[in-house]
């Protein structure tokens, strides 16, 4: 599945990123005062993160117990102080911290913990806002490249195939869902074989060793070299018509 | 079927004749009317001889599907043939006798056990076990087709092989080939009325299968060889989980000779499976320290190694292709003299072996190895050199080492540009496994891998991909259409092929008009689908009629249904350009070889055939298959009522007519010359492309169309014709409508050539 993405849309019709677009840089400036350059901050004691790390890093003998026991859904656990854990199902970290009136939005119905609590309610972040949640949500894919006209397609999908269910054919689905490619090989190298980049082999080209006989003759070669360039360069015909040479 | 013969969407009335003909008359289907035809199976009741004939053979007693192999044994003793009741020969007793030694033997009770109880069976049976030859007679001892008018069919990948285990099959059953034990290969039929058991390739049973979709003569069907996965195999299989269920009373054997034989037991919900351990040495693998920088010259120095330091035994070395393999051996056979003038080594043998060699000269492969030089000197040796045909088709014995680059040619597919190409890639490590095996067929042997460890286990896929996922498909396509199977999505394959793929088959039989816009089977495509020919040159040589050169476009078709028939020997390539040019038509390679047929057929050729095509360097096999051919495909024009015409040869038209003909089949395969010069661009798929050098036609032509796209560094197009742009607009205007073409120089140039027609006739009607 890595591979097929790249392998959409032939080379000769992809557009250059920013093709159309005048490619002036987007210029930003920092902002001035710090206070508005975080959403937590303002409000929320600039400590809460922190707690909430070493909560999870180092966390207190029974309540680390508890929350990897039923990682798997919303556990509550009421320790001395109230602290209620409940770890979400999506991203298996707890929920709770700080407990915010928006975890009534939580999917399927994750019981409302939070109100109790004397912590400032509406400014925090929602937990489905954080960053590790919305890195373990289920993304959707985007639509296949395949031509929407093609008369094969509307052939496949009359026998209910779906170009963007990234299934295959076949009697479940399980056919591949990109042909098969294979590179063309124009050398005799073994399998196996990594050549160097490019770069790297101009490198190892071995510095040869010379005596003063070869100093000698590359010097010559140079020296008629540098005459031979002259004379295209600087030869005048007049002038050589005028000393009677050519 | 028939009703759809209201929707003829054909141009031309002539066509309509051949809409189908009465099923009786269709020898696929006789089974079905012997009472009105008489064909068929002769051991029927109908002739009244099941009582007569039968009490007194060794079978007489015998209740189906309910037989033990020591009965069989006792039949097989005789005296009379338990199928003819013929008295059994000497010969007959001596195979008998090494038959018992092969492994299945010892499990025939097992394998009847397993056959009587399940309707699907999976056997494993590794080279040597005697699969193929024994599996089958164990069934028809068991399953006593000829009581029931019935059949036992056995399928293989290959026609050769097909051809040459029925002849063995037949010596050890002490029967004529073609009666009791026959064969049937495309383009010919060698079984009779008396046949119950019949070797057959897989693509035979499957075009069987299309007039007959339930199989019906059949009562157990074997497919061998299943782990090769050849298209017409994977076809067969999806289609008999279907006939399983419709057909209770039909068996199915797969036989698989590798590991990965649970994969068709799943394939079959679970089917028992019995394995076989075939009879085979331990062969010792070595491999390389680090990688090779050329695998050519590594192979080569690693033959002349063994050649020196190994004791006596044979040589399989795997390389790709023709040229590498006859490349070489030449090079092998100079170093292996100069090893035997100056170290004393023993004489070595080269022998190459592709798939386009002759016949005799691939004979050459089961000689001996050459004895010593002089007595007492150090033994003589073989090395043969072949492509991958080396690996599961051909077994010979004999062979102690082997050589394995890691390489094979490998047909591919690739739907976006529409190109099928034989490229050199990697095996897999199952085919890896698979040379290594060819080492211990005598003794215990040794295999050279020219890789290191970490790459076989790294780099080399596990198995190798299916040909069904390697192909155009717009062949099976049209056999599925006809097979009745239209969901196509989910028809149950054990590799179901891309998408893509499967579109692009759908909308290139569209183009050939053998496909309606709904995808049903036009009349044409049923036409098009009794031709065992791809749909282009099969719709092609159905319309030839309409460009009065039917004759000139069978014969043509036949020439591109074989080999290369020009011959380009390395040593001679410069004589042999001479003779091509011979035969050189300026329009084109299509007609060159129409004029190379034509003068093979003349009385020159005929009275010496292979003096005159050795003189003009021209492949006799290649010409001789194409006239067997042509006499084929003819037969089924004639019965399709299909009319064979020509247009007289002083017509300015002839060569015109047969080149508009072609554009009715390749009007997909076009490119046109870019206006910088040399390269040409394919229309629609926008690939450059250049003339293959063996092209007769000059740079000269702006539109040329191509039989076959060559895919390697540079792609060319070979067996080019030119064509002019109005024909294409002509006569396939579907797909040379403008409006699907992206805007560029190819769609100016037509919309160009499409204000000119206009003019031209806006002119002529003023007139």
């Amino acid at each position: 599945m890595s591979d097929d993405d790249e392998y959409e849309i032939p080379l000769q019709d992809q557009r250059v990123f920013g093709s159309g677009i005048k490619r002036r840089r987007v210029k930003f400036v920092p902002s001035t005062s710090g206070a508005t350059s975080s959403v937590t901050s303002s409000t929320t004691p600039a400590n809460s993160i922190s707690d909430m790390y070493l909560r999870l890093v180092l966390p207190e003998g029974s309540e680390d117990d508890a929350s990897i026991g039923n990682a798997n859904f919303m556990v509550e656990h009421n320790k001395g102080e109230e602290i209620s854990v409940s770890t979400c199902e999506i991203c298996n970290l707890p929920l709770s911290s700080p407990p915010s009136a928006k975890s009534t939005t939580l999917r399927d119905g994750v019981a409302d913990t939070g109100l109790s609590t004397s912590v400032p309610v509406s400014t925090t972040n929602p937990h489905e806002a954080s960053f590790a949640h919305q890195v373990c949500l289920q993304h959707s894919h985007p639509p296949s490249h395949v031509d929407r006209n093609r008369k094969g397609l509307a052939y496949l999908s009359s026998y209910g195939w779906n170009p963007d269910s990234r299934f295959g054919l076949g009697a479940s689905g399980q056919g591949i869902q990109n042909p098969i490619k294979v590179k063309p090989k124009d050398d005799k190298m073994g399998i196996g074989v990594v050549l160097p980049p490019e770069s790297e082999r101009r490198k190892t080209e071995k510095p040869t060793r010379l005596d003063a006989g070869k100093i000698k003759k590359l010097d010559e070669k140079d020296r008629k070299r540098t005459e031979r360039l002259r004379q295209t360069f600087y030869q005048n015909e007049d002038v050589e018509r005028y000393l009677g040479g050519g | 079927m028939a009703d759809r013969r209201s929707e003829l969407d054909l141009p031309k009335a002539k066509r309509a004749k051949l809409a189908e003909s009465d099923p009786a008359s269709n020898p696929y289907l006789a089974h079905m009317y012997e009472e009105d035809v008489g064909y068929g199976n002769g051991y029927g009741s109908r002739n009244g001889n099941k009582n007569g004939r039968f009490e007194q053979t060794g079978l007489s007693n015998f209740q189906r599907h309910a037989s033990t192999a020591a009965q069989a044994h006792t039949a097989e003793d005789g005296p009379g043939n338990p199928f003819n009741n013929v008295p059994l020969s000497n010969q007959y007793f001596n195979i008998l006798k090494t038959r018992r030694d092969l492994p299945v033997h010892k499990q025939r009770q097992e394998f009847l056990d397993m056959f009587q109880k399940s309707q699907i069976l999976v056997f494993v049976g590794e080279t040597g076990s005697g699969k193929t030859t024994q599996i089958p007679q164990f069934v028809l001892f068991d399953d006593l087709p000829h009581f029931n008018n019935k059949l036992v069919a056995c399928t293989q990948p290959r026609r050769v092989a097909a051809m040459s285990v029925a002849q063995r099959v037949a010596n050890e059953m002490d029967v004529k080939l073609g009666e009791e034990v026959g064969y049937s290969i495309r383009f010919e039929d060698v079984t009779g009325p008396k046949t119950v058991l019949k070797y057959m390739t897989d693509g035979m049973l499957l075009r069987e299968a299309m007039h007959d979709h339930n199989l019906t003569r059949y009562s157990c069907i074997i497919l061998d060889e299943a782990h090769e996965r050849t298209l017409a195999t994977d076809i067969l299989m999806g289609l008999l989980k279907e006939v399983a269920l419709r057909r209770p009373d039909l068996k199915i054997v797969i036989m698989s000779a590798t590991l990965d034989a649970q994969k068709f037991q799943r394939y079959f919900n679970d089917a028992p499976l019995l394995a076989v351990p075939g009879r085979t040495h331990p062969v010792e693998i070595f491999y390389t320290p680090e990688p090779e920088r050329d695998y050519v010259e590594a192979a080569l120095r690693t033959v002349l190694q063994i050649h020196a330091t190994e004791p006596e035994g044979d040589i399989l070395l795997f390389l790709t292709g023709e040229e590498e393999i006859e490349d070489a051996c030449r090079k092998i056979t100079l170093e292996a003299d100069e090893m035997i003038r100056e170290a004393d080594a023993g004489p070595l043998k080269v022998y190459p072996l592709y798939g386009t060699l002759p016949p005799h000269q691939q004979q050459k492969i089961f000689e001996p190895a050459p004895p010593p030089a002089r007595k007492g000197g150090r033994p003589g040796r073989k090395v043969i050199v072949g492509t991958n045909i080396a690996e599961t088709s051909l077994t010979i014995d004999g062979i102690v080492y082997v050589v394995d680059p890691g390489f094979s040619k490998q047909k591919v597919y690739n739907p976006r540009i529409r190109v099928e190409s034989l490229l050199v890639s990697p095996i897999s490590k199952a085919s890896a496994q698979q040379r290594a095996g060819r080492a211990g067929r005598t003794r215990p042997g040794k295999c050279f891998r020219l890789y290191t460890e970490a790459a076989f286990k790294k780099e080399l896929i596990e198995q190798t991909h299916p040909e069904i996922l390697r192909s155009n498909l717009a062949n099976t396509v049209l056999e599925l259409k006809k097979l009745g199977i239209d969901d196509l999505v989910h028809f149950d394959l054990m590799d179901p092929p891309a998408p893509e793929t499967l579109m692009r088959a759908l909308e290139e039989l569209n183009y050939l008009a053998c496909l309606d816009d709904d995808g049903d089977l036009t009349t044409l495509g049923k036409l098009a689908s009794e031709f065992p020919l791809d749909p282009a040159l099969a719709v092609m040589l159905i319309s030839s009629p309409e460009f009065y050169c039917s004759n000139e476009i069978l014969s043509l078709t036949a020439l591109l249904s074989v080999p290369q028939i020009f011959v380009r020997p390395a040593s001679a390539k410069k004589r042999a350009d001479e003779m091509k040019d011979l035969f050189a038509h300026p329009d084109g390679d299509h007609l060159t070889m129409l004029n190379v047929y034509h003068a093979f057929k003349s009385q020159a050729a005929t009275s010496d055939p292979k003096k005159w095509c050795h003189e003009h360097f021209l492949s006799l096999r290649a010409l001789q298959s194409a006239d067997n051919v042509r006499s084929q495909l003819k037969r089924i024009m004639e019965k399709s009522e299909l009319e064979l015409v020509s247009t007289d040869f002083n017509d300015k038209n002839y060569y015109t007519n047969i080149r508009r003909a072609l554009v009715a089949g390749f009007f997909m395969q076009v490119a046109k010359k870019d206006p910088t010069g040399k390269t040409y661009k394919t229309v629609k798929d926008d690939q450059s492309v250049l003339l293959h050098p063996s092209t007769v036609l000059g740079v000269d032509s702006d539109w040329v169309l191509y039989n076959e796209f060559v895919l390697t560094t540079k792609n060319y197009v070979r067996s080019v014709t030119s064509v002019k742009p109005e024909w294409l607009l002509d006569i396939a205007p579907t797909y040379y409508d403008l409006s699907t073409f992206k805007a560029g120089e190819i769609r100016s140039a037509l919309q160009k050539t499409m204000d000119k027609v206009k003019r031209k006739q806006a002119t002529k009607r003023t007139r």
